[in-house]
């Protein structure tokens, strides 16, 4: 018994996590849009205090960007914070 | 029509996470305008060609001729991007299970939260405190965390697209759909993978309940096929399981995988021969 064989043109696709990985990224980024939601809660209370200044969306969607990227070095502090504090972690190599 | 009649030639290695039932695959303008030039008949008649059908007018050839070529990734990953959430949660929701207990522990703090610094406000001004503002506020604070972190899991995703050695694209003869046709094209007719995998699930395994690891080798062929079934929560994989393939050499991380399902079927199988 001989396997058959290949014909045709292959074409190129996205592997099975390739595919998920975009749908994740697809998610996360319709939430991050829902910044609108941000806006309207800002600007609602805007009305009420007058020192406030009134959001765009642009302007909320970079704030919430910007407050993101703020995360992201907290978190990266706190994960290396983390490894540093584990014993056994980081062994010496240069000179005592 | 006949499982065998679908098989092309094997691929030497390859991998994939397969279902066993090929027919039953699982995993399976606005406003602006530009001006578009003497030749353009919008501009003919005097009028303007927005970008949106310029954009359209670009983007749907590119399109084409991207399928056209067999890059079909390249359409695939915008089209991904726009639907892709609705997947995934379709994917996921199913799988979320509802603890009262965390719920009870979340409305407690989100509570103490509120009340704490409305408390606080509202002996703090001189003037009258309205609750509304800290709903608004502590609304807005808890707003702000949770697209902060979808910001922050976008920014990850992104990351890892970009830094892993993982490939995320494949040649369609090394895709799931591919193996699985030549899994079933190179069993005898009465080795049914379909079945192998059904009576499988069937077993309590080590992934679990009602999961187990097979393995098969297709005689005259030399191809070794595992088959896993790997039922997890979702009725429609426990009722047909689902087959791993592998043949000619694995890449490293593939091997792994291999050496650590063999090894769990070899447990497997001597457990069972010290049952008998």
């Amino acid at each position: 018994m001989t396997p058959a064989a290949l014909a045709g043109m292959p074409m190129y696709v996205l592997t099975d996590l390739g595919e998920l990985r975009f749908d994740a990224l697809s998610f996360l980024v319709l939430l991050l849009l829902l910044a609108a939601g941000a806006r309207v809660l800002w600007n609602t209370l805007a009305r009420d205090v007058p020192r406030m200044p009134t959001l765009t969306y642009r302007r909320a969607l970079a704030g919430v960007l910007l407050l993101s990227l703020a995360f992201y070095v907290v978190l990266a502090m706190i994960s290396g914070a983390r490894e540093l504090m584990t014993p056994g972690a980081w062994e010496r190599t240069g000179c005592r | 029509m006949p499982l065998n009649d679908l098989g092309p030639e094997p691929t030497p290695g390859a991998w994939a996470t397969l279902h066993p039932d090929a027919h039953r695959y699982v995993y399976a303008g606005g406003g602006s305008s530009v001006d578009a030039g003497g030749g353009d008949p919008g501009a003919a008649s005097g009028r303007p060609v927005s970008k949106g059908c310029l954009g359209f007018g670009v983007v749907l050839p590119a399109g084409f001729g991207a399928l056209a070529v067999g890059a079909v990734f390249l359409v695939e990953i915008p089209v991904r991007l726009v639907v892709g959430w609705w997947l995934h949660l379709a994917r996921t929701l199913p799988e979320v299970t509802v603890a009262p207990a965390t719920i009870a522990w979340g409305v407690g703090a989100a509570l103490l939260l509120a009340g704490g610094p409305h408390l606080l406000a509202s002996r703090v001004r001189e003037g009258r405190w309205e609750a509304r503002w800290t709903a608004l506020g502590v609304g807005l604070l808890v707003f702000l965390f949770a697209t902060s972190i979808a910001g922050l899991g976008a920014i990850h995703q992104v990351a890892w697209i970009v830094g892993s050695d993982r490939p995320i694209v494949q040649s369609s003869w090394d895709s799931t759909p591919s193996h699985l046709r030549r899994a079933c094209g190179d069993l005898p007719e009465t080795e049914d993978v379909a079945e192998l995998a059904r009576a499988a699930a069937d077993r309590q395994g080590p992934y679990g309940r009602g999961t187990t690891v097979d393995r098969v080798v297709v005689p005259h062929t030399g191809f070794e096929y595992v088959v896993l079934a790997r039922p997890h929560e979702r009725p429609e994989l426990e009722e047909h399981g689902f087959v791993l393939c592998v043949d000619g050499r694995p890449s490293e991380y593939e091997a792994d995988m291999l050496d650590e399902i063999l090894a769990l079927a070899a447990k497997e199988r001597v457990s069972e021969e010290g049952a008998e």
